[in-house]
């Protein structure tokens, strides 16, 4: 034996649409406030995106000393891998490695710079480093000689460091300021317009007002500029004290 | 939010108006001339609302005006509201003479055409004497609205909120209720029509004023 309903089968559909209408009307009537809070949600997410620390930069700082160093070292007439820690005159072994270090860390510098530079068409990848290498110790070797030439010109010199690349926990927070604000945004607006629409008993429409008083509604009047209040009358027919 | 002005808005509130007078308390008709009898055959309207600042003289003016282009009698937008503080910089508001004097004194003072709009519509300011307690003498205010009646077809009362009208809620043929749609809530409203006592035959209608951006009907709306 089956048990009657307790809802007539059309109450879930009158629901529904009464949830739909109730929706419809915040979204549209709201839509200004959401609209702003959505877009002071995305300008925070901006500006904590721009103010995020730039790791590379300390980095960048300290290579700059460090070959200034070398070359300074080589002005003095020693050789730069010298200063090296661990590199002493009577280990051959550890100079050349340290020598072959430095090279490569300058020849990475200068590939990152350049990509195109990485493998020449048609050349295996050990010969192009290795007369990439020779090239660059080559103007390597000048510049030192200028610079000991003219050592004025040292102090102007500004060596830049290879482009920075965030890491990929710094990629992944980046994307989550970069969504959070916005949707931060969003969802305050739409709880403010639901709290503004909802909220309150206040009556909203001349229907709500109707069977709120029990009396007739004459007419509704919209929020009226100063100047269409004006066109009302023709002209401005005294003080608004109420 | 600024919607574009219905430009019908107040003449069918002036219907609605016109409408009920006539249903309850008899059309309104331009009093006898001089050297008759004073017929007393105008009405009176009164514009209040549950609390102060919902608009009431913005729909007073309005009204009075649009009741001068629909009928044929002259109409006076009577500046009723005692209980508001006076903007003094208004000389014609303010008025040497005005409705209080007329209570007082019974002399017809201070009265001015409203400058702009039908020929039959008059102002008339609060006057000097113009004291909160002069709303709760019934005598003085039955004097004030019967020379209203004697004089004018129409006359609309700007009138302080319904806590504070005294004896013009008792006097007054219609009752115009001003709500504001952004700050009067149910309860306040219908607790001040409850203490107000206003029946069906004296509440001329409501007057929704700062109504939210009504939804399209496509959109499901009224």
């Amino acid at each position: 034996m089956s048990r009657p309903p307790l809802l007539p089968r059309c109450a879930p559909r009158a629901a529904r649409l009464r949830s739909a209408r109730v929706l419809v009307a915040v979204l549209y009537r709201q839509a200004g406030l959401i609209a702003a809070c959505l877009l002071v949600g995305t300008a925070a997410s901006l500006a904590l995106t721009l103010q995020q620390p730039r790791t590379d930069a300390s980095t960048a700082e300290a290579t700059v000393p460090a070959v200034r160093q070398g070359s300074a070292s080589v002005r003095s007439g020693g050789a730069p891998w010298r200063d090296t820690p661990g590199a002493g005159p009577g280990n051959r072994e550890s100079e050349a490695g340290t020598m072959s270090r430095l090279i490569e860390h300058k020849l990475a510098l200068k590939l990152d710079l350049n990509p195109g530079l990485a493998v020449p068409p048609g050349g295996s990848r050990s010969v192009s480093f290795a007369s990439q290498a020779r090239t660059l110790q080559g103007k390597l070797d000048q510049i030192d000689l200028y610079l000991h030439r003219y050592p004025t010109e040292a102090g102007s010199r500004l060596i830049i460091g290879s482009p920075d690349r965030p890491t990929v926990v710094e990629g992944m927070y980046g994307r989550f300021i970069g969504w959070l604000g916005p949707l931060a945004g969003l969802l305050s607006g739409l709880l403010m317009a639901a709290r503004r629409e909802l909220g309150g008993d206040r009556m909203r429409s001349p229907r709500e007002a109707e069977r709120a008083l029990g009396a007739p509604v004459l007419g509704a009047i919209p929020t009226l500029s100063v100047k269409a209040r004006a066109a009302c009358f023709g002209h401005p027919m005294g003080v608004q004290n109420a | 939010m600024k919607i574009d002005q219905d430009s019908t808005l107040f003449t069918r509130i002036g219907r609605g108006v016109l409408d009920h007078l006539t249903r309850h308390h008899g059309a309104p008709a331009q009093p006898a001339t001089a050297g008759e009898a004073p017929a007393l055959s105008g009405r009176v309207v009164l514009v209040s609302s549950a609390r102060p600042g919902e608009g009431k003289s913005f729909v007073a003016q309005g009204l009075a005006r649009v009741l001068a282009e629909q009928q044929a009698g002259d109409v006076v937008w009577v500046d009723a509201a005692f209980a508001t503080p006076l903007v003094e910089s208004n000389i014609w508001r303010r008025g040497a003479a005005g409705l209080s004097e007329i209570m007082t004194l019974g002399s017809l003072q201070g009265l001015a055409p409203a400058g702009a709009g039908p020929d039959r519509l008059w102002r008339l300011g609060r006057g000097v004497l113009a004291q909160h307690s002069l709303l709760q003498r019934p005598d003085a205010v039955r004097k004030g609205l019967m020379a209203l009646r004697a004089g004018f077809a129409l006359a609309v009362l700007d009138a302080p909120s319904l806590a504070d009208c005294g004896a013009l809620l008792a006097e007054a043929d219609a009752c115009v209720l001003v709500v504001d749609s952004r700050r009067t809530s149910r309860d306040v409203a219908q607790q001040a029509l409850a203490a107000a006592q206003l029946g069906p035959e004296r509440l001329a209608g409501v007057v929704l004023n700062h109504r939210p951006r009504p939804i399209p009907r496509w959109l499901g709306g009224d």
